[in-house]
């Protein structure tokens, strides 16, 4: 008895992937070229305030206050008496202080804003929550 | 005994899926193309090289300001003048119904940018109720930090 047809005529679907692989080929180019031209982004959120004579009473917590300013002629930070001239010195000094009330950041107008955000990323870095950036009049 | 007849064969109907193919791609490119042109859109510009905020939400921000290293603002790819851009922050606000503390704004400076520039916004905005902003910064590459370290 024969049950099989007598020759198998099965019809393969066929896929071409010459196409498929030119595709993907553009895809790769593209992503390796998107990825030279848009170098990553993060930001600093601080808040922003005015700096203003306050009229009410003192509050108890005194936040702590980074000046960036031009220090005997070059850019630096001033926190309380202490000049410091780079960022790691600036976060190694503010990790060390108290964290509650957080900290201003008072940039001065002569200065690039490198600084004021290399002061803004310290005061991430040593641990500070709440960070205002209170802009200064020239 | 022969059950089916030689001349019947099982047939596969036969279906050609490269045009499919080539048009999801195609798709997929688009896509691709247009949502990284509107990255492109951002201006290219020296923004200082900070990690930024290790929990920032990277998401799209509302509205931005770029502001170039000779105190030059764009806002859409359009130069603007200081007042152009309050016109605009207003407009935005406006859209909040007033709320400026919901204002999502990123301000783009480059790293070279005359502080004083960035002041005379900050005071702007903040005179407007804005109580937080985002300053953008680049994300150093391995080997790449420069200025004050």
């Amino acid at each position: 008895m024969n049950f099989k047809p007598f020759r198998s005529s099965r019809v393969h679907a066929g896929l071409d992937m010459t196409s498929m692989i030119d595709v993907i080929f553009l895809l790769l180019i593209y992503f390796l070229l998107t990825t030279t031209y848009a170098p990553p982004e993060s930001h600093l959120a601080p808040a922003l305030r005015v700096d203003k004579v306050a009229a009410g009473r003192i509050a108890d917590l005194q936040p702590q206050i980074v000046d960036v300013e031009i220090i005997d002629g070059s850019p630096g930070f001033r926190l309380g008496d202490q000049v410091l001239r780079d960022k790691e010195s600036l976060r190694l000094l503010l990790a060390a202080l108290p964290k509650d009330a957080g900290v201003f950041v008072k940039g001065a107008g002569d200065v690039t804003t490198e600084w004021a955000v290399a002061a803004l990323q310290a005061c991430r870095d040593a641990g500070f929550d709440r960070v205002t950036y209170v802009p200064r009049r020239r | 005994m022969k059950f089916r007849s030689e001349g019947v064969r099982a047939r596969v109907p036969a279906m050609d899926f490269t045009s499919m193919v080539d048009m999801v791609f195609l798709l997929i490119i688009f896509f691709l193309a247009t949502s990284s042109l509107a990255e492109l859109n951002r201006q290219q510009m020296n923004l200082p090289q900070e990690r930024g905020e290790s929990r920032a939400e990277l998401v799209k921000p509302g509205f931005v300001v770029n502001v170039m290293g000779d105190g030059r603002m764009i806002t859409n790819g359009r130069e603007v003048s200081l007042s152009e851009v309050l016109v605009q922050i207003d407009g935005e606000i406006a859209k909040l119904g007033g709320q400026a503390a919901s204002l999502d704004l990123l301000v783009r400076a480059e790293r070279n940018t005359p502080l004083h520039v960035v002041n005379v916004l900050a005071e702007e905005l903040s005179s407007r109720g804005v109580r937080a902003w985002k300053l953008g910064t680049e994300i150093p590459r391995a080997g790449s930090m420069r200025g004050r370290g």
